[in-house]
């Protein structure tokens, strides 16, 4: 599978505090990258950083082998990005939320976005939801209506921001399954999570962050049964100990 | 009594019409400045003009904004009517209070929303016009409703430039009459349902969008 995103030497800084230090990253096409560590590790701003979000103080973010800088990256809806808050526009209906960034920023016509949001509301399975303004559904629902509305930008690469950890445990599964479904559809995902199970389970690849530097990147199987650093075994230990 | 009545509604209408149109025009400047003001930093040079302007509205009574409009204006070269001249005094001030409205409704609004309107592809004036001011907006309209209900019994004030308004015709009446307290308690009366009558509506406005979505969202 051809690389699809490179990271180099990326550095981020909040004014003096220095979060994310001189990462290197590589995806392949199809991949699925999982990233986990404890609070404060940075593993939220790299992934605010891959997103366009956080401007990198230095470093380059390749996408098909082709340096681009944040303007370009959210431009072109290189990424679809997830969050933990859902940030769904409470004022508008689920439907609406998709339509609308199709009509004013993809310029599509109004049926034509009305046609390709049933497609990705049914695609995570709210599409009988779509009338109701998103304080009206669960946790889960919205979740997954975030989901289908960054889907609907057609976006190279999926980043999910913690997409569980604001949710009850019940809603968990649903936002999970969808997840699992679009990597099984062959979408390339970053997803910063503590669900280890989960993480075991898609990944191809998993990275430990702490104090803005990875610590440790390896297989899921490796990761989790054979893992080279201290930190790492320490880390499976606090999140696996229940 | 009853045969002045019918000769205090046209000036009547005079006090809906000056107080209803200042009141559309504080509002639209208010949210224009009110938005820049939120989304720049503060040493932008519009930022700094209506900080300033702000703070002059604020600082100074209304009567003397009043006065300003009346012997300025001319000064300046443009003639005008009264009637438009209280326009211009009463949506100067109002427009004051409605930055400081605008401003706090928009940035109370969670930065989420920017977030995820800025990792869909959307420029800040279509995140503005589409995402953040329909949601400011519906918090504004209590803040809105009482700057509305201020502004009606401001207009009073405008008697002083002659602008025949409910009050000055009052004051005619009075001095043609000689029936004060009664010309009195009639004027008390006749502001009373305008300004009841936009605390209904702002209420009917502020229920209407409370059903079609989040109860949360809503700072009353």
């Amino acid at each position: 599978m051809p690389n699809i995103l490179s990271i180099k030497n990326l550095n981020v800084f909040y004014e003096k505090f220095h979060a994310v230090k001189d990462i290197d990253l590589s995806l392949n096409e199809g991949e699925i990258f999982v990233i986990c560590g404890p609070s404060g590790s940075g593993k939220s701003t790299l992934i605010r950083a891959i997103a366009g979000l956080e401007k990198p103080k230095s470093g380059e973010i390749l996408i098909n082998n082709k340096a681009m800088n944040e303007k370009e990256v959210l431009n072109k809806n290189i990424f679809g990005m997830v969050f933990q808050q859902f940030n769904l526009f409470p004022h508008l209906s689920i439907l609406e939320n998709i339509t609308l960034p199709l009509m004013k920023v993809k310029k599509i016509s109004k049926s034509e976005s009305i046609e390709i949001a049933h497609g990705v509301l049914s695609k995570v399975k709210i599409l009988d939801q779509k009338d109701k303004h998103p304080s009206k559904l669960s946790g889960g629902q919205q979740q997954r209506c975030a989901i289908a509305r960054s889907l609907a930008m057609n976006p190279k690469i999926m980043l999910f921001d913690e997409p569980t950890s604001a949710l009850d445990p019940e809603m968990i599964n649903e936002v999970l399954d969808v997840m699992t479904d679009l990597a099984s559809a062959g979408m390339t995902m970053i997803i910063v999570t503590h669900e280890m199970g989960f993480a075991k389970k898609i990944a191809n690849k998993i990275i430990l962050m702490d104090n803005g530097e990875i610590i440790e990147s390896n297989t899921p199987n490796n990761f989790f049964n054979n893992p080279e650093t201290e930190r790492t075994k320490s880390f499976l230990n606090q999140v696996l100990q229940h | 009594m009853v045969e002045v009545f019918p000769r205090l509604l046209p000036p009547l209408w005079v006090t809906i019409k000056v107080s209803f149109i200042s009141l559309f025009l504080a509002f639209f400047i208010g949210l224009f400045f009110g938005s820049i003001n939120s989304v720049f930093s503060k040493l932008n040079p519009i930022n700094l003009v209506s900080r300033f302007y702000v703070w002059i509205v604020l600082c100074t009574p209304i009567i003397i904004q009043i006065y300003a409009a009346y012997l300025l204006l001319p000064k300046i070269g443009i003639k005008l009517d009264v009637f438009w001249v209280g326009v211009i005094a009463l949506t100067f001030n109002s427009a004051g209070y409605q930055i400081e409205i605008s401003r706090a409704s928009i940035t109370s609004i969670d930065k989420g929303q920017y977030e995820a309107s800025k990792t869909l592809g959307m420029g800040l004036f279509t995140t503005m016009i589409y995402i953040i001011i329909p949601q400011a907006i519906k918090r504004m309209l209590p803040a809105t409703a009482n700057e509305a209900s201020h502004l009606i019994k401001a207009s009073a004030v405008l008697s002083v430039i002659a602008l025949l308004e409910l009050h000055k015709a009052a004051i005619n009446l009075q001095g043609n009459s000689f029936k004060f307290i009664e010309l009195l308690a009639l004027q008390a009366f006749l502001y009373l349902p305008i300004v009841l009558g936009t605390s209904y509506i702002a209420n009917f406005l502020q229920k209407k969008n409370d059903d079609k979505s989040s109860r949360i969202d809503l700072v009353k």
